[in-house]
This record gives structure tokens, sequence and C-alpha cells, in this order.
């Protein structure tokens, strides 16, 4: 008795290592964190003027990210996206959302809700999205066949920039105002973590995601590591 | 010579570096002056900066004034919480914005807009006044004041560029934010204008390739915004071009362009202070742009210029009278002094170059004709008929000898080279302006036999005198005349009487043959040396009668 269960003592661990190998095949984790972004990125300024005071009797309010910062994972394996439409809004001088994630040969429909016209194009990208002026009240339809990233631009208003990040991987997540993202069904194993934010890539990291999933907080660095990143 | 050559070669030099330092010196004058030009527009460029800060600073300062107005924060505080329609209140703001700024213009305000506290439009003073209700809680500025902060931007849409200074406009408990005002100013003429008469220097405002407004005719900047957009990398990273030449028609411009900050530095937008740069400093250029002015007895050094050159001039003259003046008139005495023969060579130690080579061929031939050993002359004691006629002499047997002292006539050998170089003297005595002619010779002397012994008869060599050389050719022989004539007749009887003295036989002499043969032997001799005559004389020779001919050239 002492032996057979001697015996089933030993067959427990391949059992559990195989079950467990095998399991660990199917896993899909989930990668989630916050993201801390350098002053220079929170100002909601991309083009300051000489002067910028606080008035002396309240306390300024904080600036919303509009989510434009993203968060991607790159290097698992995924199932492409299929494309897809997605809107954009102009109204108020602004874009929602100002930066989109679509799968390659995906629409992107700007509709210009403004009492003024926008005159969008990606700058130097003729070929891409050319300058077209979108009239009040109506809706732009531009197709984004190839992978990669464009700003789109109002040469009216330049502040009006949307983000459109072309490629076919889902994991990727909008960063929420206070800074929360989270990623789901990420394939276990290593990754590069990448943020883009204010029109371009401002920190990339090697994460290793576990089974279990993985909680990371990033903290972007400032304008010279930034920097460092576009170039 | 050496030293007038040295001073010529030294004239020659300086003359060069004068030359060349008129084309070059102006250069690195140019280049300070370009130096100098840059760091003004580079002074120029920073007061423009500092200008626009000031006024940045400015109307958001105005804006925040304004946004204490208490119609204005109860009518936006109404706004934000929807207390109320939005038609009156809108009303309300936009009357109460042109009683608090009734001139815009005078101010430079192109409009003033009023928002609530979610960034929507209750009323505008300037454009658009009838527009309201709009959101633009997404332009940068009013996102900022809606925050709390004051800010300026630059806008440029709709081909204008105005500068922004945006104020939250605070409750009247001073505890929430209700609104914020925005003020438009305008940036074009009135700027440009402004700028040019406080910085001295013209100004230019572009945005998006197109020049908005210039101090300078706007059609002769056409090639200024491509400048621009060429250097727009240089812009960017340094916030400024440095000075860039540009040519406007045929002048040329000095150039820097700045960025406008705000959102308008997306939107290429610049500002650019154009100076007219100093013509180039070629001397042509230097001195067409001189002013009589520049000429004034005390701005010009005159004087010194003057005696410069004066000492150049006479320097030079004082060489070529040292070197070529004062030897060429001591070598003129001293052939002067060898015409009249009371020198019998020239010291040529006194004189270099080629003064000295002329004196030495002087003395050289002098030598060479006064102690060289009588050459062996072919026509040297020879029967003129042997010359002239040699078959005929030995028909008639009558030993005649041409004279080569007949060139004697001419004057003696180193005063006729002397002549014929230098021509005659002017004012040596005995010798006025011809050497004196010497008496014909009628019957031969020893003075006229020696010398046609004693110098060798050379027709090729020995020109005939200045007067015959320096004049068109003799004329063909003349026929002899009755002197001529008489002269042969002469010969004949005097030859007769010494053939008959010394023995001779005198048949066989005819006065006529031998008149012919006289005759005849002077027209070759005329032929021969281009003389004017032949004068024959008789003496004796070895025994037995002979005659002698004397060419006579005048």
């Amino acid at each position: 008795m002492i032996l057979v269960n001697s015996r089933r003592m030993l067959l427990l661990p391949f059992v559990l290592a195989f079950a467990l190998g095998w399991h660990k095949e199917g896993t899909a984790a989930t990668v989630k964190g916050t993201v801390s972004l350098p002053p220079e990125l929170k100002t909601g300024r991309r083009s300051p003027g000489y002067w910028r005071v606080e008035n002396t009797n309240i306390a300024v309010q904080p600036a919303g990210l509009r989510g434009g910062t993203v968060v991607f994972l790159v290097g698992p394996q995924y199932q492409a996206v299929p494309p897809k439409t997605i809107p954009v809004d102009i109204a108020g001088l602004q874009a929602t959302p100002s930066a989109v994630v679509v799968s390659e040969g995906s629409v992107v429909e700007f509709k210009n809700a403004d009492k003024v016209a926008h005159d969008l194009a990606v700058s130097g990208q003729p070929q891409v999205m050319g300058p077209e002026r979108l009239a009040s009240g109506t809706v732009r339809k531009q197709r984004f066949g190839t992978a990669g990233e464009y700003i789109v631009r109002c040469t009216e208003y330049p502040h009006i920039a949307i983000s459109v990040i072309v490629t076919s991987s889902p994991l990727f997540a909008v960063v929420e105002d206070k800074g929360g993202f989270r990623i789901p069904d990420v394939p276990e194993g290593l990754a590069t973590l990448k943020v883009w934010s204010d029109g371009r890539w401002v920190h990339e990291e090697e994460v290793d995601v576990p089974a279990k999933g993985l909680e990371v907080s990033v903290k972007v660095k400032g304008a010279a590591a930034a920097k460092g990143n576009t170039e | 010579m050496f030293l007038s050559k040295i001073w010529f070669v030294l004239i020659g030099l300086l003359a060069g570096v004068a030359v060349t330092a008129a084309f070059v010196a102006p250069r690195p004058a140019d280049r300070r002056i370009e130096q100098l030009e840059g760091q003004r527009m580079d002074r120029a460029q920073y007061a423009a900066e500092q200008m626009l800060k000031n006024d940045a600073r400015r109307w958001i300062d105005y804006a925040a004034k304004l946004g204490t107005d208490v119609k204005l924060i109860e009518a936006l505080d109404a706004a934000t919480r929807g207390m109320s329609e939005l038609r009156p209140l809108h009303d309300t703001v936009r009357s109460r914005l042109r009683e608090l700024v009734p001139d815009r213009a005078a101010v430079g305000v192109e409009s003033i807009i009023a928002v609530d506290g979610k960034g929507r439009v209750v009323a505008r003073s300037g454009d658009d006044e009838g527009e309201y209700g709009e959101s633009m809680a997404g332009a940068e500025v009013v996102a900022d004041a809606l925050r709390g902060y004051l800010s300026d931007d630059v806008w440029g849409a709709a081909n204008r560029l105005r500068r922004i200074g945006a104020a939250p406009v605070l409750s009247k408990t001073h505890d929430r934010i209700v609104g914020a005002l925005v003020v438009a100013v305008e940036t074009g003429k009135r700027l440009t204008e402004l700028w040019k008469q406080n910085l001295g220097v013209d100004v230019a405002i572009v945005l998006r390739k197109t020049v908005l407004s210039a101090t300078l005719p706007e059609a002769l900047l056409t090639q200024l915004p491509d400048l621009i957009e060429e250097h727009a990398a240089e812009i960017a990273s340094h916030k400024r071009s440095r000075a860039l030449p540009m040519y406007m028609g045929n002048e040329r411009l000095l150039v820097v362009a700045a960025p406008f900050t705000g959102e308008a530095s997306q939107q290429r937008a610049y500002y650019v202070l154009l100076t007219k740069k100093s013509p180039a400093s070629n001397p042509w250029a230097l001195l067409s742009s001189t002013s009589s002015d520049d000429l004034r007895w005390g701005n010009f050094p005159w004087l010194s210029l003057a005696g410069f050159l004066l000492a150049i001039i006479f320097i030079g003259l004082f060489l070529q009278r040292l070197e070529v003046e004062n030897p060429l008139r001591r070598l003129r005495a001293e052939v002067h002094s060898l015409a009249k023969q009371e020198v019998r060579k020239i010291d040529d130690r006194r004189y270099g170059g080629k003064l000295g080579g002329i004196a030495r061929d002087i003395n050289a031939t002098i030598e060479h004709y006064t102690h060289a050993p009588l050459p062996k002359s072919e026509t040297a004691k020879k029967d003129i008929s042997a010359i002239l006629d040699p078959k005929a002499a030995a028909a008639d047997g009558s030993p005649l000898e041409v004279s080569h002292a007949a060139l004697t006539k001419a004057p003696p050998l180193p005063a006729a080279m002397a002549a014929s170089l230098f021509g005659a003297p002017r004012s040596a005595p005995g010798l006025p302006g011809a050497p004196p002619p010497i008496p014909p010779v009628a019957t031969p002397s020893p003075l006229i036999r020696s010398s046609s012994l004693a110098v060798p008869f050379a027709p090729t060599v020995v020109p005939p005198p200045p007067s015959a050389g320096s004049g068109p050719p003799p004329a063909p022989a003349a026929a002899p005349d009755a002197a001529d004539e008489a002269h042969f007749a002469q010969v004949f009887e005097e030859y007769r009487v010494l053939r008959e003295r010394l023995g001779e036989s005198l048949a066989g002499l005819s006065p006529d043959k031998f008149i012919a043969k006289l005759r005849s032997n002077r027209e070759q001799l005329i032929a021969k040396y281009q003389c004017r005559t032949a004068q024959f004389s008789v003496y004796e020779k070895d025994g037995k009668a002979a005659i002698r001919v004397v060419p006579v050239l005048d």
C-alpha cells in the first residue's frame, strides 16, 4: 500500500507538469497598469506661447489626456483584427478621440461638428491623406491601408491632431484620463511594451508576461528620453 | 639704367600692390560690415522677440482686467450654470464688451470672445459678432484659461494672423471659473509699421508661404517665403535664422526670420526682419558711392598724396637724369670732341650699360680704322682700268690708279661716324651741322696720297658723307661738262709731257683716244661709286707715267 502510494507520489509531478504545460500553451493573461507621463506631456499645450501664468485665486485644474495616449504590446502572437470603421468627432475645436488604433484597411470617419471648416491632412504624406476641406457638418472617410503611425492635422487649427496608428494587433489599450490601462488576452511570454503619446512614441520597455497576468507601472521619462525614442 | 629699372620695377610692384589692395582690402571690411549688420539684425530680432513677449503679457493682463467686470462675470456665470437662455446672455455680454472697449481699432484689438465655463462662445465683439453658442473648449489657450491659466497664443486661421491673450473669468466670490475672455490682437500692417518705427528695419510677416504684411512692397518679396522654407529646419531648431542674404531687384537684403510662438509655429508663421545690405565694396562701387565731401581738403590727405606722387616722379626723373641723360650728354660731348679730333677716343670707362657699350663700339671702330694693319684691298694701288675694266687697261697700257682718298672729301672717319650716329653737332666750333668740305684734290698731294694709302677704300663699309647718305640717291652720271673736258685735256697734256720727260714712247698716244678713255673711266667710276665726277691726276710710278683717279662726291 505504501509502495503504491509512493509510486503515485512519483507520478504526481509528471502529471502536474504535463497538466500545467498543456495549460500554459493556451493561457491568455491580462497586462494592466498605469502610465505616468512627464509634465511636458501633461500640460495640455502642444504649442505654448510666451506666458502661462496661474491665476492667484483658484488652483489650476489638471489637463485631461483626451485619449491621446495608447499602450501597445509588440512581439506576442495575435490574431489579426479585421478592418472596421472608426469615427472621430471634431467638435469644440478638438478631436475625440485624439488617437485611434485601427487595423490595416480600416476606414476612419472624420465628422466635423464645428461651425468652422477644417482642412485635414496627414502632413508630409499626401499619398496617405491629402489636404481636403471638411466643411461644417460633413464627414470625410479615409481608408488607411498600410501599417504605420499617422498624424492627421488641421492646417487652420493645428492643435487638432489625431493620431492614427494602423496595426492589425489587438494588443493595445487607450490610457484613461487617470493613466490606467488594461490589455486583455495577452499570450504569456516576452513582449515589448510601447507607449504612444502626444503624437510620438514616448516609452518602450521589455516585459515578461506571466500566465497569471502582469501589472506594470510605466513611468515615461522626460523630454530627453522621449527625443531619444523618436530618434 | 640699373637704378631706373629698379625704380620702375618698384613702381610697378607698388601699383600692383595698390590695385590688389584696392580689390582685396574692402573684403575684410565687407565681412566686418556684414558681421555688424548681422549683429544689428540679431539685436533687432531680440528686440522684436521681447516686444512680442511684452505684448503677449500686456494682452493677457488686458483680458484678465476685462474679466473682472461684474456684468460679464454675472452673465458668464449664468451661462455656465445654464440658468438662462443663451440669447439674452449673448446680447448682454456683447453690449458690455462694446461698452468696455468702444474703439477696438484704436487699441489694436480685432476681436474679443467671451466663453462660459464649458468653453461655449457666449458673445463676440469684432469678428462674427452674430455668431455664438459654438464651443471653443478645444482651443488650447481657451482650455488653459478654463483650467485657471492666463496664457497667450498666436492663431493663423483664415489667412490671418492674430495674437491671442486669454484669461479666466472668476466668479464674484473668486471660487469658481465661470468662463474666459479671449482677446485677438491685430498682427499685420499695424505691427509691422510699429516695429519698423521702433527697430529701424523693415518687417514682413509670412504665413504658410504667403507674405501677409510687409513694410516693403510685397511684390518685391516673392523670394522671401521660399528662402524661409529653405531654412525652416534651422529656424525651428534655433528659434531664428542667421542673417540670410536675399536679392530684391538690384538691392541686397539681409533677412532674419523667426517663428511666432503658439499654434502659429506649426503653421509656418514667421516674422521677418529685413535690412538693406551695404553695396559690394569693389573699387568701382566704392568710387561711385563717394561724395564730394569725401574729397574735401580736410577729409582727404591731398598733401600727402601729392607729396607721394611728386616724390615718385622726382625720384624717377632724377634716376633718369643720373643714369641716362647725364651719361648721354657726356657721351655726346665726347663724340663731338672726337669729331673735332680733340680726343683720340672716348673714355668708355665712364659709361655703364648700353652707353658704355656704344662708347666701346665707337672706340673699337676708331681703333679698327686707325690702328689696324692695312688690309690688302683688292683695289689698293691697282690701276683704275683694272678695277673698272681690266681688259681695256691692258690694251691701253696707261696705268690708272684710283685714289680712295677721294672719300676723304667726306669728314674724317671718327667725325663721320659720330655724325652718322649722333647727328651733326649743334654748337661745336668748326662743325656747323655738316663736316667741312675738303677742297677738291686737283693734284696729288702728299697728304692725299698718304691719306689714300692710309685709309683703305671700302665702298660698302664706309658710307658717303651724311649729306649724301641721308639724302636721295645721286642722279645718273652727268655728261662731262666743259670743265671736265678741259680737265681731260689738261690730264692728257700732263701725261704726254711726263711720258716725254721719262723717255717713254709717244707713239699711238692720241688725245682723242686718251680723252675718250678718261671719259669712259669717269662714267664707269661714277656708276660704280655714285660720285659726282672723277678727278684725274698724273704722276710718276716706277719710272713710268701713271694716272691716278679720285672720285669726287660733291
